[in-house]
């Protein structure tokens, strides 16, 4: 030991070069930031959620007033619109995208079409986060039996695939000229909710044990304001971020229904719809399949992306 | 087992270079947004066979030197400047390839977090396997095998015997062979340890046993080794018994004790030169704690093997190594042999940390009484007559929980009795410690008490009323007076709330005054637990663990509770900011008459907040007294094996 | 293990009845007489139609018609077409068609989906991964019938690399494009799980250990790295293929592949009610059957799993 201590004395570093801070200081400078503040702030420096976002804002300013950026409303069926000996010209002045083969405008269609490709998305979304968000919080929360019967009911559901299911439902009603965006939205929210429910359900299950979850109960704060006040925001996180992702997938979903004939009805004009008739006409004019496919795209990819980014944001793991 | 291995011949270490010399460090983590110098000029040299130790807290930068030298620094770290010298080789300017080589044969890791640091789809033996595997060791001996063969054996300078291992065939054959003369075995085949013992340690133990031909057997029967042997005797080597079967499960199927041992083994199993051990043993409970410190000492000691130990605990270093290196943020400020440095700190730090070491307090804590204090209560009365001549406010008797515990298939479900007849007597205005290891059902005890478990057994009283007849309504105005802090103070604030959320809740939840009201009493609390008002509009991710830890205190106090229950509330801290909320729990205790249930797994915190102490062991109180008496003359085997398990509780520093 | 295996055996069999009844519900709902279906445009004299209601049990209460209906799939008796044909042949003929094609599928989103997700995952934040990243994202985005018509116009009619339609023709060659336009989605998905899944395994705390023992890095990638983040994607992967199943109906309908989807989509448009059932039960049982054993490989790959 003494050989040791020899050959490496005592070492002291000069004070003025380690200056010793108060134990557990606390800087009051810094401005105070929520879980949510500091995601904002983190999203606001993100191209990828910038660009998502004015993408998103923009096409909901195009759903709501699609008069402000095309003076032609396919919707009314006049001669004004589509005129036969337009069919499949290109674009010319004043109309951009061409014609399609009534020789209709396609960029008035294309504006028109986002309403509603949208609308079932948001739709479809609010729905699967109230039912499958109030089953899947239910069964994580209370367990037991009700978790038991949720769970199995969720398996039924799942167990046949969306789009399936959607057609044989809705098949029957292509007599009736289909069944409207309401009846789209049921449709798919009521086989779309499992998913919405078991991400809520694995979101709950993992806060309901956290110790802040106890320290209310002891406080003796009730089971239900618990699940309320403490539980539901904390697992809001990860159920946003599916209703994000899964807006897109429900406008894919829409569009391919709408593509086989059993969606919305002719009179909507929807971007599935729109695809499904230039298919036909792949060969002489592609650009009236291209134009609302790419609407479409874009409209995707902008809530997926905005998912992405506002899963970054949120992930605890990331969060330093 | 150990004693048999030859003893390395120590050289005159004067004339020794080091092996390890680390000089002005920098390591710098560059993030997409920042850029955080975690180590800012680090000095350290190891000698060859040397035992050093870096003590410091959480981000002090400790763990990060210890992983600058294997080139194992996680996402986004570097090493900025200074030089690494390992064996006189700067590594600083090595290329991985180099790394891979060095890394197992010469520098080996025992990390510090054993549940994370298994492969959980492996067999606890083939990772053992691939140490060896992965360092090209040989262990069949064929290659000097094919050498002896080819140049006869004198040719080749190789002392064999000593690293030729006994197998498990040959280890059958070689007692059947015993049996056979009618020499009684059981007492020998304990120590033939398969993989392990070697050829000569056979010669010399059945020598010792009086057989003339012990050399010849020994030639005869120990032969070499599979890979699969020696993977069991590198494990029995690290104190893991029953290795053999052992080898064959999955890391879950372990305890956080035998998965150090593992890693342990892991670490050594390609006999490096030097070993860093960053905080091995934190995760884990004091007796199993010093048991594995133990034991890597007497193997690295025997193996020769230089150690950098890596810890929070100053005890600990203190104890276990015989240089000290104490870092803060980022900078070595004090370093040299470890009881100098203890008796003589010389950095305020270093001063500072010394001072707070729980390990190595010696008394409770005094609330120094202010004046205009009730003349009869001045005098700062002693443990035992605090405790005993007070009023008891909770009384727990023959308190039992039996959790029924779901079995792999249906029928096969088990009973598991975690609290099994617990009385005790908390008395108002005094501590009382339930103290035990993890699965002692301390915890469970406090989940009780607190009304968030049902007991299946037994009584819990609370100011002379049986909490377990209690209505709905009457549950609610009990818990406005018995109140928890946990031990994560991360997770038990929500961390949506502002802290003024947070602290106003109680008061809500109670309906306790108007609006203005509420925030001037979450003032208040906030002053009493030393943070500034400003606090409250802050959220919890922006606090550290001690700030928040005051929070979920301020929270409990709101409602001015009689009883607060601490669940390990200070084990998450780091030693000085531990020490601060440890001072304040005593302080609002005197303040505010409360009485602390104050569950923990530490006996050093134990001798600073506690009148009483109740020891538990797997579910049962093995020893209730007051502190002095279980610290001087503990009663019981398990309390006199907590107490000695307490990191640099023996150093003698002339206190 | 065995236990295991029989509490998700058991835990099926409600999911089976529960799904055929709500497939069964949904038909029976449809609006429409399916005996007017059945008669075609001239219509039935009123003695046929109720011979013929009475031949589909349409007399009987609905879930008398139920009941008749699993009684038959368990004895393998799926009923008759409103063709004629038994619909057990109409399934031989179409399932191995669909299986074939999804299998193909399969692989190719396993392959790509894993290497690039494994290399994307090792260099996130790099240039590969950015791109990786991107596409992966438009083809999400891009619905897959879209990318069928255009990978059928690009490459089967303007390049004229593979053959444009399958047909009777359902050779390797020619169920490649179906199979990648089928894959698509998934393979997006499953390079996405793949990055994520080794980008958290290699910052865990074991690869770190496995590197200090001194292994190589592609050892340690393989071995430990991808080994690990296999668990998760390997369970997507198996799940998928009831998906891609029941996806097929666009694929299959673009390219003309006599497969399940077409033949559905046509009984569909026909309102042949049993029919539809009978296929759409069977993409069930082949549903709940590929995750019967998407469990069971879950605790095959994960030991954890297996002593619960």
């Amino acid at each position: 030991m003494s050989e040791a201590a020899g050959r490496q004395p005592h070492f002291v570093a000069p004070l003025d070069q380690t200056p010793l801070e108060a134990v557990d200081r606390l800087d009051e400078a810094a401005p105070p930031t929520s879980l949510w503040a500091e995601a904002w702030h983190k999203l606001r420096r993100q191209p990828l959620f910038i660009v998502s976002a004015i993408l998103v804002v923009f096409i909901a300013v195009v759903v709501a007033f699609p008069q402000w950026f095309s003076s032609i409303s396919p919707m009314v069926q006049d001669g004004e619109n589509c005129r036969l000996a337009n069919s499949l010209a290109g674009p010319t002045s004043g109309h951009i995208f061409g014609y399609d083969k009534q020789g209709c405008d396609v960029f008035a269609q294309v504006v028109y079409g986002a309403r509603p490709s949208f609308l079932v998305g948001v739709l479809t979304v609010a729905f699967t986060l109230i039912v499958g968000g109030a089953l899947g919080a239910i069964a994580g929360y209370y367990g037991r039996w009700l978790d038991a019967l949720v769970s199995r009911v969720s398996e039924i559901f799942y167990a046949v695939p969306l789009v399936l299911a959607a057609i044989v439902l809705l098949s029957g009603f292509r007599a009736q000229g289909g069944v409207g965006v309401f009846g789209v939205v049921l449709v798919l929210g009521a086989f779309g909710w499992p998913q919405m429910a078991r991400i809520t359900r694995g979101a709950v299950l993992a806060v309901r044990s956290a110790d802040f979850v106890t320290a209310a109960t002891a406080l003796g704060v009730s089971r239900g304001r618990i699940l309320i006040r403490h539980v539901l925001p904390n697992a809001a996180a990860a159920m946003i971020v599916t209703a994000t992702v899964s807006l897109g997938t429900y406008i894919v979903a829409e569009a391919t229904l709408s593509f086989l004939g059993v969606g919305l009805p002719r009179t909507l004009h929807s971007w599935g719809m729109q695809i499904g008739d230039a298919k036909n006409w792949l060969a002489q004019a592609p650009e009236v399949l291209f134009y609302p496919a790419a609407a479409l795209a874009v409209t995707v990819l902008a809530f997926i992306m905005l998912g992405d980014a506002v899963r970054d944001a949120l992930d605890p793991k990331v969060r330093g | 087992m150990m004693t048999t291995h030859p003893a390395p011949v120590p050289a005159d270490p004067s004339a020794e270079a080091p092996l390890l010399r680390i000089r002005d460090l920098h390591v710098t983590f560059t993030s997409r947004t920042s850029q955080v110098h975690a180590v800012r000029g680090a000095d350290l040299t190891i000698y060859p066979g040397q035992t050093v130790a870096i003590v410091g807290e959480s981000g002090s930068g400790k763990s990060t030197t210890a992983h600058a030298i294997i080139d194992l620094l996680p996402g986004g770290g570097k090493v900025t400047g200074g030089s690494i010298e390992f064996d006189g080789e700067d590594l600083t300017k090595a290329p991985p390839r180099r790394f891979v080589r060095l890394r197992g044969s010469q520098i080996g890791l025992v990390p510090q977090d054993p549940m994370s640091n298994l492969n959980p789809v492996y067999r606890i033996g083939s990772q053992v396997r691939e140490a060896l595997r992965a360092n090209g060791i040989d262990v069949s001996r064929s290659s000097y095998r094919a050498l002896v063969a080819e140049l006869g054996e004198d040719a080749v300078a190789d002392t064999p015997d000593a690293r030729l291992y006994l197998g498990s065939a040959e280890r059958r054959a070689l007692l059947a062979c015993l049996a056979g003369r009618g020499i009684e075995t059981a007492a020998v085949a304990d120590k033939l340890v398969v993989g392990f013992t070697t050829r000569v340690e056979v010669a010399i133990l059945l020598r010792g046993m009086g057989l003339d031909d012990a050399e010849a057997l020994a030639e005869r029967f120990v032969t070499g080794t599979g890979a699969r042997d020696r993977v069991a005797g590198l494990l029995a080597e690290a104190g893991l018994p029953d290795a053999e079967r052992r080898a064959r499960q999955f890391p879950h199927e372990f305890s956080g004790g035998m998965r150090q041992r593992t890693l342990i083994a892991i670490a050594l199993a390609a006999r490096p030169t030097l070993l860093i051990a960053d905080e091995p043993t934190s995760a884990l409970d004091v007796t199993v704690q010093r048991q594995i410190l133990d034991h890597l000492g007497v193997l690295t000691r025997e193996l020769g093997t230089a150690v950098l130990f890596i810890t929070h605990d100053l005890g600990l270093a203190a104890e276990r190594a015989e240089h000290l290196v104490v870092m803060y943020q980022g900078k070595v400020v004090e370093s040299g042999p470890s009881l100098d440095i203890l008796a003589n700190p010389a950095h305020p730090y270093t001063r500072r940390l010394v001072a707070s070491a729980p390990s190595l307090a010696y008394q409770r804590i005094q609330v120094a009484k202010t004046t205009g204090e009730d003349a009869a209560e001045a005098p700062a009365s002693t443990d035992g007559e605090r405790s005993a001549e007070r009023p008891g406010v909770l009384q727990v008797s023959e308190l039992t929980k039996v959790f029924e515990i779901r079995g792999s298939r249906p029928g096969r479900a088990t009973q598991f009795t975690a609290v099994d007849d617990v009385s005790f007597t908390l008395r108002r205005g005094t501590t009382l410690a339930l103290v035990g290891e993890s699965g002692s059902g301390k915890s469970t005890v406090a989940n009780m008490v607190l009304g968030l478990v049902k007991p299946t057994a037994g009584r819990i009283v609370f100011d002379d009323v049986d909490t377990s007849g209690l209505s709905r309504r009457e549950l609610f105005a009990f818990r406005r007076r018995v109140q928890p802090v946990f031990q994560d103070p991360y997770g038990s604030l929500d961390p949506m709330y502002s802290i003024y959320r947070i602290i106003e809740e109680p008061l809500r939840t109670h309906r306790v005054g108007t609006k203005a009201e509420r925030e001037a009493r979450v003032r208040e609390l906030l002053d009493k637990v030393a943070l500034p008002a400003s606090t409250m509009r802050r959220y919890p991710n922006e606090l550290s663990g001690g700030q928040l830890q005051r929070v979920a205190v301020a929270r409990a106090l709101a409602l001015n509770p009689e009883v607060v229950v601490c669940d390990e509330a200070v084990s998450a801290l780091d030693v000085l900011v531990q020490a601060q909320v440890l001072d304040l729990l005593a302080q609002l205790q005197s303040e505010l008459t409360l009485s602390y249930l104050f569950i923990t797994h530490d006996l050093a915190v134990v001798r600073q907040i506690a009148d009483e102490v109740a020891v538990m062991q797997t579910g049962r109180i093995v020893e209730h007294a007051t502190t002095n008496a279980v610290f001087d003359t503990p009663q019981t085997d398990y309390t006199r094996q907590l107490l000695d398990a307490i990191p640099g509780g023996k150093l003698n520093l002339g206190h | 293990m065995g236990w295991y295996v029989g509490r998700r055996l058991l835990q099926a069999i409600p999911v089976f009845l529960g799904a055929t009844f709500l497939l069964y519900l949904m038909v029976f709902l449809m609006p429409g007489d399916p005996v007017a279906g059945l008669c075609g445009d001239r219509g039935c004299a009123p003695a046929v139609a109720s011979a013929l209601r009475s031949q589909y049990h349409l007399d009987q209460p609905f879930l008398v018609q139920y009941l008749l209906y699993v009684k038959g799939l368990l004895t393998g008796d799926f009923g008759t077409a409103y063709s004629g044909r038994a619909i057990s042949e109409v399934i031989a003929t179409a399932y191995p068609v669909t299986v074939k094609l999804a299998l193909l599928a399969l692989a190719i989103e396993a392959v790509f989906g894993i290497v690039a997700g494994l290399i994307a995952g090792l260099r996130r934040g790099g240039v590969f991964d950015g791109t990786v990243l991107v596409v992966s994202l438009l083809v999400i985005a891009v619905p897959t019938f879209v990318m069928g018509f255009v990978a059928q116009f690009v490459i089967g009619v303007k390049l004229a690399w593979l053959p444009t339609t399958v047909g009777g023709n359902q050779t390797f060659t020619a169920l490649l494009m179906p199979a990648f336009v089928l894959a698509g989605v998934s393979l997006a998905y499953v390079l996405r799980l793949t990055r994520t899944a080794v980008a958290e395994n290699a910052s865990a705390d074991y690869v770190r250990t496995a590197t200090a023992k001194g292994l190589t890095r592609r050892r340690v990638v393989v071995v430990h790295i991808l080994r690990n983040s296999l668990i998760p994607v390997i369970t997507f992967i198996g799940a998928d293929l009831g998906v891609l199943m029941g996806g097929a109906i666009v694929t299959e309908g673009i390219f003309a592949v006599p497969g399940v989807g077409n033949t559905l989509y046509q009984a569909i448009l026909k309102g042949e009610g049993p029919t539809v059932v009978s296929l759409v039960t069977i993409l069930v049982i082949v549903f709940i059957i590929t995750n019967l054993l998407v469990d069971v490989l879950y605790a095959l790959l994960d030991p954890r799993i297996r002593y619960v």
